[in-house]
């Protein structure tokens, strides 16, 4: 596979995070092929990319705690309407 | 029963006092919303590079805010852990920004992609429990 087909298949994902990705890539690589950023600055750039990814599956982490938080509050709240009877 | 029941969710509760996420906090979020708006308004002055330095050092102090006003809110790890490498990503750039030349598009990308990274985890952070 070339870097050209992962980019599309990047592109074309059904994963809106993914897609947002692929496009973040796509606008370094058109960048750098348009001279308008150096060799560089793209890799700046796309260590961002790689930190964003972890953030995003960290945050993951963290919504999955809240919503195990939410469920529990609201079993709480059943059990406590259920011994107040 | 009924008393096996009540220990029950008095065991429950403390443990998600312990373990939980730290509730919502107006202030934590004014924050990261404050580094995602300013991120996306910013683009507008990459062709300006004083104020694009002003602009990052600006980007830099709230992000450095966020980072200490976060560390002291209690149970808040989870949102530690996704704050601090934003404050590196964007003190890093205000630095580059400051002390090396830059072009306008790497200012736009850069901005780019603090708003992606600032609205990922406004996002996490809007589901937090309300107090």
């Amino acid at each position: 596979m070339s870097f050209q087909d992962d980019l599309n298949k990047l592109l074309g994902s059904s994963n809106p995070y993914a897609q947002l990705l692929g496009q973040k890539v796509k606008n370094i690589n058109d960048a750098l092929e348009a001279k308008t950023i150096s060799a560089d600055e793209a890799k700046d750039l796309l260590n961002d990319i790689n930190v964003a990814t972890q953030i995003a599956n960290l945050a993951q982490d963290l919504e999955n705690q809240i919503l195990a938080q939410k469920v529990i509050d609201g079993l709480i709240y059943i059990i406590e309407n259920i011994s107040s009877i | 029963m009924k008393k096996i029941i009540l220990i029950l969710v008095f065991l429950i509760s403390g443990c998600t006092t312990i373990m939980g996420p730290a509730n919502f906090d107006n202030y934590e979020y004014g924050l990261i919303n404050k580094i995602y708006t300013l991120s996306e308004i910013y683009k507008i002055n990459c062709a300006d590079s004083n104020r694009t330095k002003l602009n990052f050092d600006n980007l830099s102090v709230i992000s450095m805010e966020l980072v200490n006003y976060s560390t002291d809110i209690p149970n808040n790890e989870g949102t530690i852990k996704l704050v601090i490498p934003l404050y590196k990503m964007i003190s890093s750039a205000d630095i580059k920004m400051n002390t090396e030349n830059h072009s306008i598009t790497y200012c736009k990308l850069k901005l780019d992609n603090i708003e992606t990274t600032s609205g990922i985890i406004k996002h996490a952070v809007a589901e937090r429990r309300r107090p």
